[in-house]
């Protein structure tokens, strides 16, 4: 089982890499959302938080397509099945997209003169949204790694019963132990990379600079047996692959909480780069299986596309995979060398600027 | 549930979200293509006004932008949740286009919030002039891929159909082969043209709006700046619609004639060998027993367009003689007829949109303002109008005339093996793919449907609104002296760039 991992197909592990990177951005999203909806008059939520967020999140959103897009590219065979029993948690997913992104424009630009609402209120919105995206796209991660509720059919040697009666049982998928924890594990750990990504604590005191690797130990204490048992079956072949994430993981914190290696450890690049890995990593344990626990296991050599389109995927992944990471780069030398200069000036900045009458 | 078929309650949805999702689409790449022309021209003419126009009209792209990317995201996600078997065969034969427009999406994502956010800190001017460049290519070519997915639609390729159609099997996939169908190439360039002139024509609706309404002389000059761009730019366009129609619909009577003949409502095939004989245009009407009735006739009109070079002589399909087999007419494969109607109105309009830029060139070279007439400038309102509804009313025509396909036959007149219709259970085989057969059966697109439905009446009013209060309540000096200082940042850099050149110091 084990070469199954060494002649894993290109784009497979492409789409690996684009899952990564789907939920490294969107998490950093995911980690905005206590500072922004605790915090947001705090100087440190408006220049480290907000600076980021503002431009990035238009961004992000198109990683969602990405995945979408390469989903369908490289598992054709399975997506009806999995459009079918997960519709409920793409649904609520893709209404609160709508919420997020309508909302955090009328953030941005939002004028100071109206009364009926104020920037924070509107931030609070697409926070609220951000949130419920998350708990969705984590709830749909945990379905296609468990399977647990989940019924496919369509496929493989279901493939006699229509792809539309899969379905999922949700109060057999949210009593499992296992992908609550890997939900309320997930949201601790982005909570605790989150402290380091946007330099949220104060670094002088010995509580700010171990709470982000207390946070992290939890995060991954409650996380990593949950997503060992979610995908464990009969397939543990790849599970010493698991060490490389929780070392990755603790990397950041540990390095945040020794001054002089703090400034590296919240440099975005790095922990973007270092979450992308360590999130592939935890994809490649599970390979080759998903759905686990459904009532029929998908073998992913067996859904993935034709050779010819195969071969068409390749190529476009490979070049726009090289110009997507070199847009990313430039976008991270403009953004790491410039600031930004349209987050609305808060409207008491503007009243004491203004001569009394 | 509501006594509709899934069928056509997932059309409708999607037909109403694509409807909604194109009127940003075309705003946006209007605007970003107006955004670049502008900031161009004030780096060559150096001029603060264009520069100041680019500025106030990128925040409006940013905010329509943001909207059209959740929408967009909708659409990813309402063909995969509402669409499944089709976009099954998608999968396997074409996603090719769509994993491009994605890149495409990427770029353009990325560009523009790097062009709107970090504004004043490009030192070199031309850097982000060609961060809008970027925008606009990213823009246009997430329109081309769709496009190619379009046309595929009409005319697949890159599997064997018969042997979908007989066995469910995908074989014998070309993954390369969708990028370029038989249809491709006629429906980009029309596409092109008609999406550029809806989304300019909006904002020249706003321009002329805000022209007429100031009294501030220097917002007089940015408007006018960008009313001069939008009518150069949908003078041409109009111009390269008419030949670009023409040529659709010329392709769509060789290569999709069950589509031409029910858009032309041609009930029985023409051979024009003389002006006898030569088909006349038929001007709206209705099918009444499968009869056309109440429709105005243009003698000759419809031979003489099809066959310009030979006078009129040539042959024109018909509708019954193609959709008919053993004697017997499948009625049920015809389009609905309202698409004859929907095309009278789409050229109609483009002729009166045709006349109005005629009069505004002749104003020109007489040497008269156009923008000092009252009259001509509220005509400028209507012609953006209809310049949306133009839009909108062709794609529905392009699309419903598909119907009861969603993806038709790759060979003209229906699926041909060996030049013979397939027939398989004695049925011949007009297309390789129903609406009924692609849509979702999930009782979940009901309560979705309601949402998305719900959520656009609402998001649409407010972003429209929310972008012009945007744009009004910029200050004009302001960003006035934002455009000044940008020229005078270009020039500094030329210069000090000129300096160091002397110096010997490259």
């Amino acid at each position: 089982m084990t070469n199954l991992l060494y002649g894993i197909n290109f784009d497979v592990l492409y789409l690996m890499v684009v899952i990564a990177s789907m939920v490294t951005m969107f998490s950093t999203e995911l980690m905005a959302v206590v500072p922004i909806a605790t915090k947001f008059k705090s100087d440190k939520t408006r220049i480290n938080v907000l600076s980021y967020i503002v431009p990035v999140w238009e961004v992000v959103g198109t990683f969602f397509v990405l995945w979408l897009v390469d989903m369908e590219n490289i598992i054709p065979t399975l997506m009806p099945s999995i459009s079918y029993a997960l519709f409920p948690l793409f649904a609520v997913f893709i209404f609160f997209l709508v919420v997020r992104n309508s909302f955090i424009i009328y953030a941005e630009f939002v004028w100071h003169e109206n009364k009926h609402f104020d920037e924070r209120k509107l931030y609070i919105v697409y926070t609220i949204a951000t949130f419920i995206m998350g708990i969705m796209a984590l709830s749909i991660l945990a379905a296609i790694s468990s399977g647990y509720g989940v019924h496919l059919y369509g496929f493989g040697t279901e493939s006699a019963i229509p792809y539309s009666f899969s379905y999922t049982n949700f109060s057999v998928f949210y009593s499992n132990l296992g992908v609550i924890g890997f939900i309320i594990g997930a949201l601790i750990l982005a909570n605790g990379i989150g402290m380091v990504f946007y330099r949220l604590t104060d670094i002088n005191s010995a509580i700010g600079r171990f709470l982000p690797l207390m946070l992290v130990i939890i995060g991954l204490a409650i996380f990593m047996p949950s997503y060992y048992s979610i995908t464990a079956k009969d397939y543990t072949v790849n599970s010493a692959l698991i060490v490389i994430p929780i070392v990755l993981a603790l990397i950041i914190p540990v390095l945040y909480a020794f001054k002089q290696t703090n400034s590296i450890a919240s440099y975005k690049p790095f922990i973007i780069l270092i979450t992308i890995i360590a999130l592939t990593f935890i994809e490649l344990r599970e390979y080759p299986y998903v759905f686990g626990n459904a009532n029929i296991s998908a073998y992913i050599p067996a859904v993935t596309t034709d050779s010819s389109m195969e071969y068409l995927a390749f190529l476009i992944s490979l070049f726009g995979g090289l110009w997507l990471v070199l847009m990313m780069i430039y976008y991270g030398y403009v953004s790491n060398h410039r600031i930004a200069g349209l987050i609305p000036k808060r409207p008491e900045e503007k009243k004491s600027a203004a001569p009394k009458q | 549930m509501f006594n509709i078929s899934y069928p056509v309650w997932d059309s409708a949805m999607f037909a109403y979200t694509i409807s909604s999702h194109i009127l940003l689409v075309s705003l946006s790449m209007g605007l970003a293509i107006m955004v670049t022309i502008a900031e161009f021209l004030a780096l060559k003419k150096k001029d603060k006004y264009y520069d100041t126009l680019a500025y106030k009209l990128s925040k409006a792209l940013v905010i329509f932008f943001a909207v059209g990317t959740a929408s967009g995201t909708v659409m990813a996600m309402e063909l995969f949740l509402f669409w499944p078997t089709f976009m099954k065969l998608v999968g396997e034969v074409s996603m090719g286009p769509f994993y491009v427009e994605v890149f495409s999406f990427l770029l353009e994502a990325i560009a523009l919030p790097m062009y709107v956010y970090f504004w004043k800190d490009f030192k070199n001017r031309w850097e982000h002039w060609g961060l809008s460049l970027a925008v606009t290519v990213g823009t246009y070519l997430s329109a081309f891929t769709v496009t190619e997915i379009n046309a595929w639609m009409n005319t697949p390729n890159g599997f064997n159909v018969a042997t979908y159609l007989t066995t469910g099997k995908v074989t014998d996939v070309n993954a390369f082969a969708p990028f370029i169908t038989a249809s491709t190439a006629a429906e980009e360039l029309h596409m092109s043209g008609a999406v550029y002139y809806a989304g300019i024509a909006m904002i020249l609706g706003y321009l002329i709006y805000k022209y007429m309404k100031t009294k501030n002389m220097p917002e007089k000059m940015i408007y006018r700046r960008g009313i001069n761009i939008a009518a150069v730019f949908m003078i041409l366009d109009i111009i390269y619609l008419g030949i670009t129609g023409s040529d659709e619909l010329s392709t769509l009577m060789v290569i999709e004639p069950i589509k031409y003949t029910a858009l032309e409502l041609d009930l029985h095939a023409t051979v024009g060998t003389s002006f006898a004989t030569m088909a006349p245009e038929r001007l709206f009407g209705v099918l009444i027993n499968h009869k056309l009735s109440y429709s105005l006739s243009l003698p000759y009109a419809q031979s003489l367009l099809a066959f310009p070079t030979t006078f009129g002589k040539g042959s024109i399909p018909g509708l019954i003689p193609l959709t008919t087999y053993n004697g017997v007419t499948d009625y049920g494969v015809w389009p609905p007829s309202i698409v004859h109607d929907t095309l009278d109105l789409m050229v109609g309009f483009g002729v009166l949109m045709g006349f109005y830029w005629l009069y505004v060139v002749v104003q020109y070279f007489r040497k008269k303002d156009p923008l000092s007439n009252k009259l001509t400038l509220l005509g400028g309102i209507v012609v953006a109008i209809m310049g949306v509804f133009t839009m909108e009313d062709g794609w529905y025509t392009a699309e419903v005339g598909r119907v009861p396909y969603i993806i038709r036959s790759p060979t003209p007149g229906g699926v041909m093996v060996n030049g013979h219709l397939l027939v398989i259970h004695g049925l011949p085989q007009y297309g390789t793919m129903t609406i009924a057969q692609a849509a979702s059966t999930s009782p979940i697109v009901f309560p979705l449907g309601i949402a998305i439905i719900i959520f656009y009446i609402i998001i649409f009013p407010v972003t429209f609104y929310f972008a012009g209060k945007v744009m009004k309540l910029s200050n004009v000096e302001e960003d006035l002296k934002l455009g000044e200082d940008d020229i005078k940042m270009e020039e500094e850099r030329k210069s000090r760039k000129g300096v160091a050149a002397k110096a010997g110091m490259r």
